[in-house]
């Protein structure tokens, strides 16, 4: 026991060294996913967000023998208000649908701090799936900084409802810092191909 | 408009007098106080050399006097104009007199002086020679540049002495730019150490400001920065100015600018702002922007120049890559989060002889490198009339990530 929690500390010390070689550090992720400690999540996923390469691969592994997405989805759902936070933010490095199934549901969550976050992540994910459960706090939630933070994550989704969500949304929105994210998040979308159809956007200015 | 001209002097034209803060006799700091002016007031105008100089600044000095104040002097028959003009004549006549002996014994300038014929290119190097060291020991060229050669390099020096010195933009020694040499320029040996004011600079729109934000290239990080930008300039009281607004940008002299990029204005100062989530179209436009508006925000996605990549539309910003004749005169670079980006533009800087150049950046491992509120942080100390000092204590006190001051007087990068 005590050599396995040395094992740990040690992979754990290896891993998070930038000074060491892309090789040693991998073989350090992959013994933390042998070991099977899913304290090792957290760091692995940090690390896992920065990596290429064959360090990528190992981080991988080791996640997926961790059962990461569960693990952070249990954090997501139980922990305090700022492991919650923490465990959305982590999460959006997973663009799984269950990693996004977990977020849409926090984007229900108490804290807007976590609402916050698992709309970001969700825009990192950019999976449709996330439309109504965005769309919902884009319109409804009484935080602006969350709508705000809605807004950006819809600019991201594909499909024209999502579009269509922004620029009604806008006709609606009273707080100045929400309208120029909304407006912010729709010439995204333009910049990036999506023709542009100012006339309802113009109603709102 | 108030005028403290005099008649002027041959040597020099009637703008070109300058009052020293600390020299003003007591009596007459106090009569300003009773005026309306107070001495801090005198120091602001004044700037970090504590010389109020130029019509401008007199003018701005003059209508400070509160105007019951005025009537008051006349009254009492002590003019403050009157005083406060002997002070800028007792001035002008020292620097005729420490100036003037650079110029004594070359016939070519004496004659130039005398309404003879300018100096431009084909001049005679002895006399081009001592007036590109003039201009060298004002801060306007490098020294390596002092060689007798009227290049474009004296050009351009003497251009931006002729608009310091708010006379006509010729480019050619004539007798009031060599007047008003005599007059500015210190005595021989000595130098004027020019630190940029970036507040006055800004104010005369002068100043590019480039502040770039490089955030990790991850959604998450661009967007919680965005985020935090808009709230933070909101807070500093700036407005964004809708794209479709066309009437209320062309108003502001800012229409056509690229849709890509944000105009957010507070008073007199528009910011061009090119946010997170920044394509690569929208960095290509931002370089055009650049060249244009006195103030960029850039808070782009990380740079990576590589290889096959430089110098790529990221560098453009700003007017890197080529000379910009009507372009402001200083530029200050503000880097953050962007270090291969930041060597880049480095580079391309020690190759720009034309614009001083303010450049600074953090490491890219720093932790709060990749904050908006950096970037906000730089905005701040520049709107309150921020000195180069102050923008080193923004970026915080790390020596080794901090790259230094790079200005054309050498053009090579020097570390302060």
């Amino acid at each position: 026991m005590v050599a396995i929690a040395h094992d740990f500390s040690c992979a754990l010390a290896v891993l998070q060294d930038p000074r060491r070689a892309e090789a040693e550090r991998a073989r350090a992720a992959t013994l933390l996913g042998d070991v099977g400690d899913t304290e090792a999540v957290l760091p692995l996923a940090v690390e896992y967000g920065d990596a290429d390469g064959s360090l990528k691969t190992a981080l991988a592994y080791a996640l997926g023998r961790l059962n990461a997405i569960d693990v952070l989805g249990q954090k997501l759902a139980y922990g305090d208000a700022r492991s919650r936070a923490r465990a959305a933010e982590v999460l959006a490095l997973f663009a799984d649908e269950a990693a996004t199934r977990v977020l849409v549901t926090a984007l229900e969550d108490a804290d807007p701090d976590v609402r916050i976050n698992a709309a970001y992540a969700l825009a990192e994910h950019a999976d449709p799936l996330s439309r109504v459960g965005l769309a919902r706090r884009l319109v409804e939630d009484a935080n602006p900084s969350v709508r705000g933070a809605a807004a950006q994550a819809l600019g991201e989704i594909p499909g024209v409802e999502a579009r269509r969500a922004l620029e009604r949304a806008a006709r609606k929105e009273g707080v100045v810092k929400v309208v120029i994210l909304i407006e912010r998040a729709i010439q995204r979308r333009i910049d990036r191909g999506e023709a542009e159809e100012v006339s309802l956007l113009e109603d709102s200015v | 408009m108030v005028s403290i001209s005099r008649a002027p002097t041959t040597l020099a034209p009637d703008n070109v007098g300058y009052i020293v803060v600390d020299e003003l006799p007591r009596e007459l700091v106090g009569d300003l106080a009773d005026a309306g002016v107070s001495e801090d007031d005198l120091r602001e105008l004044a700037g970090r050399d504590g010389v109020i100089r130029g019509a401008d600044e007199l003018d701005n000095l003059f209508a400070r006097i509160d105007e019951p104040q005025r009537a008051l002097a006349v009254v009492r028959g002590r003019s403050l104009f009157d005083a406060l003009a002997a002070q800028v004549e007792r001035n002008r006549i020292r620097a005729g007199e420490e100036g003037g002996k650079r110029f004594l014994h070359d016939p070519v300038l004496r004659a130039v002086l005398e309404g003879g014929p300018s100096l431009g290119r084909n001049g005679a190097p002895e006399s081009v020679f001592r007036v590109e060291q003039a201009l060298a020991d004002l801060g306007l060229l490098s020294s390596e540049s002092v060689d007798g050669d009227f290049d474009a390099h004296t050009l351009r020096a003497v251009e931006r002495f002729q608009i310091e010195a708010e006379l006509a933009v010729s480019g050619r020694i004539d007798a009031p730019t060599l007047g008003a040499l005599v007059a500015l320029s210190p005595a021989p040996g000595a130098r004027l150490v020019r630190r940029p004011e970036y507040a006055r600079l800004e104010a005369d729109d002068r100043l590019a400001i480039t502040v770039v934000l490089g955030a990790e290239d991850r959604t998450f990080t661009r967007l919680s920065a965005e985020a935090a930008l808009v709230d933070g300039l909101l807070d500093r009281g700036f407005e964004r100015v809708s794209r479709h607004d066309t009437a209320r940008l062309d108003a502001l002299g800012v229409g056509g600018v690229d849709p890509h990029i944000d105009i957010w204005t507070s008073g007199a100062t528009h910011l061009f702002v090119a946010m997170p989530g920044a394509s690569m179209a929208e960095r290509s436009v931002t370089s055009q922007v650049a060249e244009r508006s006195n103030a960029v925000l850039f808070a782009g996605r990380r740079f990576t120049v590589g290889e096959h990549q430089r110098p790529s539309a990221g560098l453009r910003a700003g007017g890197l890559d080529r000379p910009n004749r009507q372009g402001p005169d200083y530029q200050l670079f503000c880097l953050s989060g962007c270090t291969e980006f930041e060597g880049a533009v480095r580079e391309r800087l020690l190759h720009r002889t034309h614009v001083d150049t303010d450049l600074f950046s953090t490491d890219e491992g720093a932790p709060e490198a990749s904050r908006a509120e950096h970037a906000l942080g730089f905005l701040d100390v520049i709107r309150a009339k921020g000195s180069t000092d102050d923008l080193r204590r923004v970026i915080g006190d790390r020596p080794a990530t901090e790259r230094g001051f790079l200005s054309n007087r050498s053009n090579q990068a020097e570390v302060v």
